[in-house]
């Protein structure tokens, strides 16, 4: 194992992967490239482990199967939470009322399951565009809609199924688009990725 | 007092989103798996924005349900629906996403079907 340079030793030795020409160039091109610089930004904002392991790109059906998960937690979540405070009387600024319904089973599963939705919406965030996320997770609207229906005797009426299947069909027509913008850094050696409107699945 | 909760429950949940998006995006992908969400967890900790993010979210959800008891569903739902408008025009030109023809139609469907719902 040899000796670590200064130069290694200045970057932290973790952020990248340390070959002094490397960095050499890295430190040129930054002087000559905005875009670079961003790039170079971009890497060391990576905690020290994942610089470690390869960087692998999600697939499309990974992002759809994890976008699954955020909607159902959420739907669920949601679900036990309402049928938990249902009958309870309603919460003013009193913070006993808020503790005492935590400890309702219900309720508690409910705050377990929106904490776990919220923890896997983030991961999904550093998957996806924040404008992928957003309109596909509205599908959730729906499958809400559809839980307070079996479960909870809410009505549902034409006008709200005709919404849901707007709902439906706006978050489906986004889940056909390309998850993720590529950083600045790749759409320069692709110059045409990303223009003209162009949309892989 | 209602546009008042109606703009700090927009504010507050697009602040939270786009806030989120960028750290992530920073952070890098992220593993789903038992240590995958207690890393997230610590990150909410040690990353400012992330912790602001997650009090927006808060503030948010207070706000919101001040809103309904003030103000009638039918119009609360509706007005969460420019939520996904903004947020999809920010994350164009904040956090310069690339928003295809397809995206922009499908943000306004799920926009338009959320006004119908509350009807």
């Amino acid at each position: 194992m040899p000796v670590p340079n200064s130069a290694q030793a200045a970057s932290g030795g973790a952020k990248r992967k340390t070959n002094p020409n490397v960095l050499a160039e890295t430190s040129e091109s930054i002087a000559r490239e905005p875009i670079a610089r961003e790039c170079v930004a971009r890497e060391s904002h990576r905690s020290p482990e994942s610089a470690f392991k390869p960087v692998r790109r999600r697939t499309h059906a990974e992002t759809l199967l994890l976008t699954c998960a955020v909607i159902t937690l959420n739907a669920f979540g949601n679900l036990a939470l309402a049928a938990g405070m249902k009958h309870r009387q309603l919460l003013g600024i009193n913070p006993i009322g808020y503790i005492s319904a935590l400890f309702d089973p219900l309720v508690a599963a409910g705050v377990g399951l929106l904490i776990l939705w919220l923890l896997t919406r983030m991961a999904l965030m550093s998957w996806a565009d924040l404008s992928f996320v957003v309109p596909v997770t509205a599908a959730g609207y729906v499958l809400s809609a559809i839980l307070g229906r079996a479960f909870l005797g809410e009505q549902v009426g034409l006008d709200q199924w005709l919404g849901m299947a707007l709902i439906l069909a706006g978050s489906v027509l986004v889940g056909t688009t390309s998850h993720k913008t590529p950083p600045p850094c790749e759409r320069v050696s692709m110059p045409l990725a990303g223009q003209g409107g162009e949309e892989t699945t | 007092m209602t546009w008042t909760l109606l703009s700090i429950v927009v504010c507050a949940t697009v602040l939270a989103d786009l806030l989120q998006s960028r750290e992530m995006k920073r952070a890098g992908e992220q593993d789903v798996s038992t240590r995958g969400l207690g890393r997230l967890l610590r990150m909410i900790a040690h990353r400012a924005p992330l912790g602001l993010a997650i009090l927006c979210m808060a503030v948010s959800f207070f706000a919101f349900m001040a809103l309904v008891q003030r103000a009638p569903i039918s119009f609360v739902v509706p007005a969460s629906a420019l939520q996904f408008v903004v947020e999809t025009v920010l994350a164009k030109s904040l956090l310069r996403e690339h928003l295809g023809k397809r995206r922009m139609a499908g943000a306004l469907l799920v926009a338009g079907g959320v006004i119908l719902l509350a009807k």
